[in-house]
């Protein structure tokens, strides 16, 4: 509209003038010099060798049964046995531990719907049955439903995922084991829905308790399902939790062991709340300007080279995580920007960087790393771009 | 979308801030305009003066400290330590809980551990840290009260859990431990320690002389620990970064111990130097027992000279008239809990955490003595003559009193720790005979 361009100019350029007057370093000139600064790297790209490389690794996890508890308790001592049959029982007992679990095998049907003709393909279908069979699953609700505050809400937030990437799929297999998942899917969302009601506050860490990515996870479920309680309840809660929020304290990012950017997880995550236009008014007040010095911690991935202590392995394996989440979430947030708005050209390229060093990480932490950096691998460049 | 009449710029200090959306952004024309001459006028003022307009709930310090209560803090006397002791007394032979966890895969079957009483000091008290600092609060009192109408079962209590074999026990188990208890528990050891090593009496030197080799150990392990340490955890409960680090130089200066006391220093200067403009809309946003903003401030004015403090300071604390020091000014009691992991307001406990989920007034009352505490740190740390030494001095005050208002609370006799955390502030406050 010309009447709106006008203004927004006039604006702009009166702007401009007081700006340049105080050498400010909140300038659009500024933004472009910062992009071009910025390195350009080539995104990652998700080709048959690197499919079977992420494929391999949820196969190599998903019957290593969780780690076993390391202490012998203090007081009270423990023994341990895996229980009965949990092979017939049990669907997420591998991969380290359940939420893991449940996103490796996400990993290995999103892995086999991109790539049909992968070579390991019948023995990833043959794995796949075994876990989703219904005796399997119907032991995991039978779990799930004694087991309180157990994975809730990161590693329900996955279940309701892998069932949507099932339901969707147009395969006799995967339609059966969708099938066997509806009746734990329909029950986790229910539970859903009521825990973010319930929640009086948000969770706002980087890791598995995070409020906004939970939410996030569930609503790529909620639009393939057409789950409208949940949807709803996802969409009210996330206006009451974050709509009022202002100037996240992105300085505060990454903690020592965080695999999610809080700020840019819940910028994104609105950005799929809002219309357009509201969102865009809140992200102006939400985000620092990306070429201001409070940006920065977001701009670069974390070096984790010189981290190699076994204890502090877990720690930076959720660093290297992060670099794919960032990546996902950059690439979310530039897609909701508006044609033409240099925030988006950024964050792109920012998003390149960090999936580019995620893939340099991948096994720099052992085990801790490859049960699960995998699936936010496949999650990032499966993402849209 | 925002209203415009109440936008302002969040940092005051800095230069104006682009949005740079305003390029693109198809707001309505009138929002537009508004905002424009908006901008301008800003602009124009800050310019001018260098400060945003605001229309702050006060308009300075004074008349903010004008608004404040005049609370009643009681000092510590016999009368409170005497009930001081009755939860360390009550707790520290009740076993801690069995997990009561449904485990997904490894199936436990538990049994006590053989011998716990002479292998192990601290299986009480529901958890490791409690039990410990419900030990050092039973020292602490019985130094400063010696004739305490129950010395005798304290001193029978101690006997029982700090003898030499007790705490080899327990060094035995935490060299196979890994990070149980590191570092919080591991502090609240040494400050334990350090109570223990200053008292002048044949019972306490013996104590000291059992608990040495753990408190060395622990010592060690910490160092090593603070090294790594490369960034913050700001949460506000027992993991916090700044909370632990202050304790530990609690134990370092009555020890002297120079080598963590370093440790400690450099890992704080490392890790919080860079801090500006700390977020204080989250704090108290749940129940817990630290304010990551004021445990940091406190811990700084620790480990830097006053100058070098007072620099920091001011770019990291918002003033205290300010709307964005709120969240700091008080306490409430029956502020609403989050039912941890999202069960609803007023819900019963979570059958799955048990007794073992934390009272929320009892918690609240924690955090309001770990505040109390800061505030005196910090009016006790800046220029005497600096106009913030009232306010804090006044705000120690007034959490003071609504940590003591939390002890009278059934909630406070499930909840051990509160009352070592109340003696650890009372007795920086000065006690009474």
């Amino acid at each position: 509209m010309i009447q709106r361009g006008l203004v927004t100019f006039m604006c702009v350029l009166l702007f401009s003038i007081s700006a340049s007057a105080q050498q400010t370093n909140g300038t659009v000139a500024d933004l472009e010099t910062f992009l071009s600064g910025l390195p350009k790297s080539n995104a990652p790209v998700l080709d048959q060798a690197l499919a079977m490389k992420l494929a391999s690794m949820p196969l190599a996890c998903i019957d290593r049964p969780h780690a076993a508890p390391q202490t012998r308790g203090y007081v009270w001592e423990a023994s341990y046995r895996p229980p009965d049959d949990y092979q017939k029982n049990l669907a997420f007992y591998g991969c380290f531990d359940w939420h893991s679990s449940v996103n490796s095998i996400w990993t290995l049907v999103r892995l086999l719907k991109s790539h049909p003709n992968l070579p390991v393909a019948p023995l990833v279908r043959q794995k796949l049955g075994k876990h989703l069979d219904k005796s399997n699953i119907a032991g995991e609700l039978a779990h799930l439903k004694g087991a309180g505050q157990f994975e809730r809400p990161y590693g329900y937030a996955w279940i309701l995922k892998l069932t949507a990437e099932l339901s969707e799929w147009k395969d006799p297999d995967g339609q059966k084991w969708g099938a066997n998942l509806s009746q734990l899917a329909e029950w986790t969302s229910k539970e859903m829905a009521q825990f973010f009601t319930d929640l009086p506050q948000p969770s706002r860490g980087g890791a598995h308790a995070n409020s906004a990515f939970a939410m996030y996870l569930m609503l790529d479920y909620v639009e393939q399902a057409k789950d409208e309680p949940l949807r709803v309840a996802i969409h009210q809660n996330a206006k009451r939790f974050f709509e009022a929020d202002k100037n996240c304290a992105t300085k505060a990012e990454p903690a020592g062991s965080d695999f999610l950017s809080p700020c840019l997880t819940e910028a994104a995550l609105m950005g799929r709340i809002l219309d357009r236009q509201p969102f865009l008014a809140w992200l102006d007040t939400f985000l620092p300007p990306m070429q201001s010095a409070d940006f920065k911690p977001l701009t670069e991935p974390v070096e984790t080279a010189g981290v190699s202590r076994p204890e502090q392995l877990a720690g930076k394996s959720h660093l290297i995580g992060l670099t794919f989440q960032r990546g996902m979430v950059m690439n979310r947030l530039a897609n909701l920007l508006p044609n033409g708005d240099l925030r988006a050209d950024v964050l792109r390229r920012l998003a390149a960087v960090h999936g580019v060093k995620g893939m340099q990480g991948m096994h720099d932490a052992g085990y801790y790393g490859s049960h699960w950096l995998g699936t936010y691998a496949v999650y990032y460049m499966l993402s849209p771009q | 979308m925002q209203d415009s009449s109440s936008f302002r710029f969040p940092h005051p200090s800095t230069a104006l801030p682009v949005r740079p959306s305003m390029r693109y952004d198809a707001v309505q024309s009138m929002k537009a305009i508004t905002r424009c001459l908006f901008l301008l006028i800003f602009a124009l003022t800050a310019v001018a003066q260098d400060k945003p307009p605001a229309a702050p709930e006060f308009k300075d310090l004074d008349s903010f400290v004008k608004s404040l209560p005049l609370p009643t803090v009681k000092p510590l006397d016999p009368d409170s330590a005497l009930l001081f002791t009755a939860l360390p007394l009550a707790c520290v032979d009740d076993l801690q809980p069995k997990p009561s966890t449904r485990p997904y895969f490894w199936q436990p079957t538990y049994k006590i551990v053989d011998g716990h009483d002479k292998t192990r000091a601290f299986y009480g008290c529901n958890d490791w840290p409690t039990a410990v600092n419900a030990v050092w609060t039973m020292v602490t009192l019985l130094k400063r009260y010696p004739d305490l109408a129950v010395s005798g079962l304290i001193r029978e209590k101690l006997n029982d859990h700090l003898g030499r074999q007790n705490l080899e026990g327990e060094l035995a188990y935490f060299k196979t431990a890994g990070n149980f208890q590191r570092p919080y528990g591991y502090v609240w050891f040494l400050k334990l320690y350090a109570e223990l090593v200053t008292w002048t009496d044949p019972d306490g030197a013996r104590y000291a002389e059992n608990v040495q080799p753990m408190a060395r150990y622990f010592a060690d392990s910490l160092v090593a620990y603070l090294i790594d340490v490369e960034r913050p955890n700001r949460t506000a409960g027992q993991a916090n970064s700044a909370f632990m680090l202050g304790l530990l130089l609690d134990y370092v200066d009555v020890t002297r111990d120079m080598t963590i006391g370093r440790a400690a220093r450099e890992t704080a200067k490392r890790i919080f130097l860079s801090d500006t403009d700390c977020t204080t809309n989250t704090e108290a946003a749940s129940p817990d027992m630290v304010s990551p903003c004021l445990a940091e401030a406190a811990v700084m004015s620790r480990v830097l000279d006053q100058t070098a403090f007072v620099a920091w300071f001011d770019k990291f604390l918002p003033p205290a008239h300010s709307d964005k020091f709120k969240p700091l000014r008080t306490v409430s009691l029956d502020a609403v809990a989050t039912g941890r992991g999202g069960r609803g307001r007023g819900a019963p406990p979570d059958p799955q955490v048990g007794s073992n989920a934390p009272s929320p007034r009892a918690t609240w009352a924690g955090l309001a003595f770990t505040r109390a505490q800061a505030f005196t740190r910090l009016a006790a740390a800046l220029p005497q003559t600096d106009e913030r030494v009232i306010v804090y001095r006044r705000l120690a005050a007034i959490h003071t009193e609504i940590g003591q208002k939390g002890l009278a609370d059934p909630a406070a006799f499930e909840a051990p720790w509160l009352g070592a955390f109340a003696v650890s502030h009372l007795m920086t406050l000065g006690t009474s005979q």
